[in-house]
């Protein structure tokens, strides 16, 4: 499908700083919703043949690839099985691939670009230049590719109910036990946006959150145009495991703030149970910008919200610098520690009093400072681990194939 | 003794603060949008029907087993036609 400039008949793209259709040609800019159905030229992709059929044998390594006709040059444009709108290979005009649209369930909304490409560039690098351990060759990356694709989504009302025991730390005098909590209860949730693209990990898509819901308009093709675009691919029985993970983690996050006077609070013990309202189920399109580029022969992929601007990835780290700082400030704080502890263990060890009590609070006062010590280590290792986990998400080849096996 | 003890404990806590302290910076310099949506913005009306604290084991083995047994929560998929709908 394409829409024509109604003073040249040149293709329109959506242009995301303007909010419009602008012709490439002659510039005319047009509101999307100007265009009626009737004026808009689909793509007549009925002769649309499986790579396998078209390329015989060879094509085998080709699966779930679909050849259709540019419409303006009528050159073959190549689409997985997911894909709905791409660019033409040797014309670089967009495509919608109509009939995918029409034969899947159509979404009923899209959140538009508002975002251009060089607005994601631009914010992506302000951000890594405020980074402490971002190498400097990062922080001047080159881009090795740019991609604004429309993510599907499921947006999904349901109703949840859950029983969870939780474990938690209380204080009773010298003692410390460990004590269990109870709490079930029912939640009602709206509007929740669930990732309808297998090929994109739950977790990338999440992380892109939040979205303005309420800046949803009806879904109109015209949006697509200039843009790449996957449609759901998901089974209604992986939408309710998602529904029912993401509604379990809200969950456990109130059940555990409900307890009150315990520390080091975690769910022990969990039954969920997720039922979605199925007649008030939203298929929406959202958008997002895909920056690659490559570091040290790793390529990785940045996300950025196409509505709000937010970034999503994991930074390679300046290694040298990061453990330079830290040994340097380990021995000045080690330091610090000595003179300080020294003259206080001394006056505890060397007090006269030699009754059993006193013994007992200088033994406690070594095991106070050795839990310290062991918990901080645990926080920051534990926090180095989990930007360890966004680096190789952000360098994961199925976020990378995501974006990079289009047509460019 | 007491310096050999002090020098122990200050390596442990010298180290493990500044531990704690970079990787708190390296977080906040490399880890960029590390957070989903939050629970406010998709929940509301959060009831909890028990509420049982200080429990005992038995309590703890069996809570909430009649409770999760409830028909309304048991989600049979969508109508046919609607089934085929998300499928297609």
């Amino acid at each position: 499908m394409f829409t024509q400039c109604r003073n040249c008949a040149g293709q329109l793209v959506f242009d995301p700083e303007k909010q419009k259709l602008v012709c490439k040609y002659c510039g005319s800019e047009f509101a999307p919703e100007e265009f009626a159905q009737s004026e808009k030229e689909y793509l007549l992709d009925k002769k649309a043949e499986s790579a396998q059929d078209i390329y015989g044998e060879d094509a085998k390594d080709m699966m779930d690839c679909y050849v259709y006709l540019c419409h303006s040059c009528g050159g073959e444009i190549i689409i997985n099985g997911t894909e709905a709108s791409t660019k033409c290979i040797y014309c670089g005009n967009s495509n919608v691939v109509f009939s995918r649209i029409a034969r899947h369930k159509r979404p009923q909304f899209i959140i538009p670009f508002k975002l251009t490409k060089d607005d994601a560039v631009a914010e992506v690098r302000k951000r890594f230049r405020k980074g402490m351990f971002i190498p400097r060759e990062i922080k001047n990356f080159e881009v090795d590719n740019v991609r604004g694709i429309y993510i599907p989504y499921w947006i999904v009302d349901c109703n949840h109910k859950a029983s969870v025991v939780i474990q938690g730390q209380v204080s009773s005098g010298k003692h410390t036990k460990t004590v269990f909590y109870g709490r079930a209860g029912r939640m009602e949730m709206k509007r929740l946006p669930l990732d309808a693209s297998k090929m994109l990990s739950d977790e990338s898509s999440s992380r892109l959150e939040p979205y303005n819901l309420n800046a949803m308009k009806p879904f109109d093709e015209d949006y697509l145009l200039g843009f790449y675009s996957n449609i759901s691919d998901i089974t209604y029985r992986d939408l309710r495991s998602a529904a029912n993970a993401r509604a379990s983690e809200y969950f456990n996050e109130y059940a555990i703030a409900d307890v009150k006077g315990a520390s080091g609070k975690k769910v022990c013990k969990q039954t969920h149970a997720t039922v979605i309202d199925y007649s008030n189920l939203n298929y929406a399109m959202f958008p997002a910008w895909f920056v690659t580029y490559y570091y040290k022969g790793q390529h990785n992929t940045i996300l950025v919200n196409g509505q709000s601007g937010k970034i999503v990835c994991g930074v390679p780290w300046n290694k040298v610098l990061f453990y330079t700082l830290l040994i340097v400030a380990g021995i000045a704080l080690t330091v610090t520690a000595f003179i300080v502890m020294r003259p206080l263990l001394e006056s505890i060890f060397t007090s006269t009093s030699r009754s059993s009590s006193s013994s007992d609070s200088r033994g406690k006062i070594l095991i106070a400072i050795v839990c310290a010590a062991i918990a901080m280590f645990s926080f920051g290792i534990s926090k180095i681990m989990k930007v360890i986990k966004s680096i190789n998400l952000t360098q994961d080849n199925a976020i990378f194939n995501f974006v990079k096996k289009r047509q460019e | 003794m007491i310096a050999f003890i002090s020098v122990i404990l200050s390596i442990g806590i010298g180290f493990g603060l500044a531990c704690l302290i970079f990787a708190n910076l390296l977080a906040k310099s490399n880890d960029i949008g590390n957070s989903i949506g939050s629970a406010s913005q998709y929940s509301r009306g959060i009831v909890f029907d028990r509420r049982v604290d200080r429990m005992k084991k038995d309590e703890r083995e069996n809570f909430g087993l009649s409770y999760m047994n409830d028909e309304k929560y048991i989600d049979k998929g969508p109508a046919a036609d609607k089934k085929v709908e998300i499928q297609r």
